[in-house]
């Protein structure tokens, strides 16, 4: 099972509106049942991130993050999601 | 909170930075009671740390937001501005983004119904919608034209 640190600032707010859509493109490409999405909040990527395969951000980070990272502002305009999804499947399948 | 009724609509705001026009939103949020004085300063200095402009493809939209503790009321406000304000990119805060509407959020620590938001930025996405509702004069006019896009979102 691979793990998604999915973060903003307050953990609430557009974690919540790209949670809904990373799950989506993700079970699409056949990974339903391979991945667990945790929300957070962009303070938490310091001491949390070295327990997760993935952080995905809505915001800059200033911690310092022990996974590989991806900004996931696309999925709030819609535009350019392929490209992040992509991005998103080479890391969950490399590690 | 009904998802197409923000419970603030404000037209024709005149701001130079992105900070004045959020002080100007939450101004009238506090005026009305759904939040504390703090929420005001709050918003700000959360925008330095956390931009949340996106650049949609007819306009840009920034939607500011707070820590909970501030929050009387879950509420949505919504401003027009008369001209386009700089904010930055939500993730890439060296991306300036014209403003032309805003999307403050008002949310509480009871506020569950978040999918508003999601819905919001689909409806940002169709073409014509954000130019619909940059042009509405009234506040029946912004409403009108919201609700007719979140429901195209249904088809």
């Amino acid at each position: 099972m691979k793990q998604i640190l999915l973060v903003c600032g307050s953990g609430i707010c557009t974690s919540m509106a790209v949670n809904a859509k990373l799950t989506r493109e993700l079970d699409n490409r056949g990974w339903k049942g391979k991945y667990c999405v945790t929300q957070g909040k962009a303070s938490d990527v310091a001491s949390q991130s070295q327990n997760y395969d993935l952080v995905i951000s809505t915001t800059v980070l200033r911690e310092e993050c022990r996974c590989p990272l991806i900004i996931g502002t696309q999925f709030l305009l819609g535009r350019g999601i392929d490209e992040v999804v992509d991005e998103i499947v080479a890391v969950l399948t490399n590690k | 909170m009904g998802r197409t009724i923000p419970e603030v609509i404000l037209t024709e705001i005149e701001a130079k930075t992105d900070q004045e026009a959020i002080g100007i939103l939450a101004g009238c949020l506090y005026e009305r009671g759904f939040v504390k004085e703090s929420y005001i300063r709050a918003i700000q200095e959360r925008e330095k740390e956390f931009c949340t402009g996106l650049a949609f493809d007819e306009m840009g939209v920034a939607i500011p937001h707070t820590d909970a503790c501030h929050v009387k009321r879950n509420a949505l406000a919504v401003g027009i501005l008369k001209k386009p304000v700089i904010f930055r990119h939500m993730g890439a805060p060296d991306i300036p983004v014209r403003t032309e509407l805003l999307f403050m959020m008002a949310l509480g620590e009871n506020a569950a119904h978040l999918e508003f938001l999601g819905e919001f930025l689909d409806a940002f996405q169709k073409k014509g919608c954000l130019r619909t509702l940059k042009a509405a004069a009234t506040e029946e006019e912004f409403l009108d034209g919201l609700s007719l896009y979140l429901k195209e979102n249904d088809k």
